[in-house]
């Protein structure tokens, strides 16, 4: 059970074109800015708009294929979608939202409901099971609209911007929820967002999508290390790195080297983000306020338009980038010798 | 503080002015019907065989006309809202037209489609026996084509309005068109389908030009209450006011009750 779609959407001034395998039981993420087509996407695998070219296949059913005259309408599609305003039913509380598709494919409301329950307690919404929509917290919200595709049994699961409206305490806590539960989910999963954070830790694949086409796929550490195209360098092209944090010092997983951070209260296993362009780099030892200073050695040097991406060595392989006037004038090379620095208030860190 | 000060301020006056000109175009009618009733034998007069059997038929074929604009209305503002086809415009103009049309054409019109010779009623009454003009069932024709224009246009309205992703997630949900409409659609513009179905059914209530052209003026068969006040007036007063009175009364009591209850949105 996979989904093999190639899909083809032409709109005025815009023009989708993509292919998408995502085998069963792994998620992929398609990871892009606004306008780039993923609610097109979305909305061309749940059957809501007809393709104008291409075919999508759901396992071994053909659900789209306007060469031969396919089309198979949203209903009869086993596809679950989360979409990115939840789009709750506001007339029917958490209970009946949830077995809204239980009760819609056939079964009597009795049973609808004792199928909602299910997903109700698994998602840990017992408490709000009366409440209306309008009622609920954002992070509860999402929750009801991922209980209320789940318990459609869907073979694909579609999650667009699933995290986008969720203040910044909840999502740590969701991100791992929602981990949990596409992990249970047997079939293919396709995770929609323009946070290349959530992409990378949800997603075993991560495609890029820019102006309908996908310019790159492959592995989060893929994407990362070889930036194809400058939005995937300025976006995707964050350093992440496993640490423990105790009172704002990190003891990176991997790497000989104890960064400081602003944060100091949030402790435990953690991710840690740097941006590239949060990395500075000196000729000499940089004196004043930043407190995370290292001396280490240039790996590579890549000019990506705007920006030169500079990749360091030990000891510890992060990715800089600077105008290309600033790498002109340090005379940068693989090789060259040179003090990096970041500051603290610079250096995020999330619970892992 | 200042809000609170800001509410008790003084309305214009530019606005006070017209707005109780206007009030009182709607408050002086009624206060003269009140000052000319017939308050010393109001009980034998309004309990008359006429009225009685004139509020009955009213009640009832108002009430069956408003059944009937839902039943056929809603679907026709479904189809007006939603589907896209040759000559919508022009259906929908016709739909409308009945709000601006003197009831007598209405009437006219539908003695031409229905009466005995008409183009729909001369080949039924041949074929069934059937004949809608004269007939109970004629008032709630010529009711419900006055009346339906209302619930068409206000449920039209919400529709156009409804945010159809809501249905979509629900047809992502495997729920077929149909069920959509019933299980999400209708309950999203619930409070625009009650105001609708309200006010179609006043409206039929006070039908006289369409029912006394194509049904005639039978008492206990098509006579209804305005009907009733019509014929008084000629003959007798004081009977006229009194059954203005009692529509005035119907008419009060049920929008007031339904206004809290169902205009306003929850």
């Amino acid at each position: 059970m996979s989904l093999d779609a190639h899909l083809v959407v032409r709109r005025e001034g815009f023009a989708l074109d993509l292919d998408l395998s995502i085998p069963a039981g792994t998620t992929a993420a398609l990871l892009g800015p606004n306008g780039a087509g993923k609610s097109t996407t979305v909305d061309a695998l749940a059957g809501i708009v007809p393709i104008d070219g291409g075919r999508i296949v759901l396992g071994s059913d053909v659900l789209d294929d306007p060469a031969s005259g396919v089309f198979v309408p949203p209903e009869r599609r086993r596809v679950g979608v989360v979409f990115q305003r939840l789009l709750l039913f506001d007339h029917l509380d958490v209970l009946d939202n949830v077995a809204f598709g239980p009760s819609v494919t056939g079964l009597r409301r009795g049973a609808a409901r004792a199928v909602a329950r299910r997903w109700i307690e698994l998602l840990d919404l017992d408490d709000l099971t009366d409440r209306r929509p309008s009622e609920l917290s954002g992070g509860q919200a999402q929750r009801v609209a991922l209980a209320r595709a789940l318990a459609t049994e869907p073979e694909l699961l579609l999650l667009d911007e699933p995290l986008a409206s969720i203040d910044v305490a909840t999502r740590t806590l969701l991100r791992r929820t929602l981990s949990d539960h596409l992990r249970d989910h047997d079939g293919p999963r396709l995770l929609i967002t323009h946070d290349p954070t959530d992409a990378f830790l949800l997603a075993d694949r991560v495609h890029v999508l820019e102006d309908g086409r996908i310019t790159q796929s492959g592995t989060a550490e893929e994407i990362r290390r070889r930036p194809a195209t400058a939005y995937v360098a300025a976006l995707a092209g964050a350093n992440l790195l496993g640490a423990h944090a105790a009172r704002g010092e990190l003891r990176l997983d991997r790497h000989d080297l104890v960064l400081v951070t602003s944060d100091a209260t949030t402790s435990g296993a953690v991710l840690v983000t740097i941006q590239p362009r949060s990395v500075a780099l000196h000729d000499e030892q940089p004196s004043g306020s930043p407190r995370n200073t290292w001396s280490t050695t240039v790996a590579a040097v890549e000019p990506l338009g705007e920006v030169t991406r500079v990749t360091l060595g030990d000891p510890l392989p992060l990715s800089a980038d600077i105008t290309p006037s600033a790498a002109t004038a340090l005379g940068l090379v693989p090789g060259s010798e040179i003090w990096a620095s970041v500051k603290a208030t610079e250096v995020d860190i999330a619970p892992a | 503080m200042t809000e609170r000060r800001g509410l008790r301020r003084r309305p214009p006056w530019l606005l006070v002015a017209p707005a109780a000109v206007g009030a009182a175009v709607f408050v002086v009618p009624f206060v003269a019907l009140l000052f000319r009733a017939p308050w010393s034998d109001l009980r034998e007069r309004i309990s008359s065989d006429v009225v009685i059997d004139a509020l009955r038929l009213s009640l009832l074929t108002s009430v069956l006309a408003a059944g009937l604009s839902v039943a056929l209305g809603v679907p026709l503002a479904w189809l007006l809202a939603r589907v896209d086809f040759p000559g919508r415009s022009l259906l929908r103009a016709l739909v409308t037209l009945p709000m601006v049309l003197p009831p007598v054409v209405g009437g006219a019109a539908l003695l031409f489609a229905f009466g005995r010779r008409g183009l729909v009623g001369g080949p039924v009454e041949e074929a069934t026996g059937f004949l809608l003009p004269f007939s109970l069932w004629g008032v709630v024709a010529a009711n419900t084509f006055v009346a339906m224009p209302f619930l068409v246009v206000t449920v039209e309205g919400a529709l156009a309005g409804v945010d159809r992703r809501h249905e979509q997630a629900a047809a992502t949900l495997g729920a077929s068109p149909l069920t959509v409409l019933r299980r999400v659609t209708l309950p999203m513009i619930a409070p625009s389908l009650r105001a609708g179905a309200v006010l179609a059914w006043a409206r039929a209530l006070g039908e006289f030009g369409a029912t006394i052209t194509f049904a005639g003026n039978l008492q206990g068969r098509t006579q209804t209450l305005p009907l009733a006040v019509f014929v008084s007036l000629e003959s007798d007063r004081d009977t006229a006011v009194a059954i203005s009175l009692v529509l005035v009364s119907v008419s009060l009591v049920v929008l007031v009750a339904l206004r809290d209850r169902w205009w306003t949105r929850p």
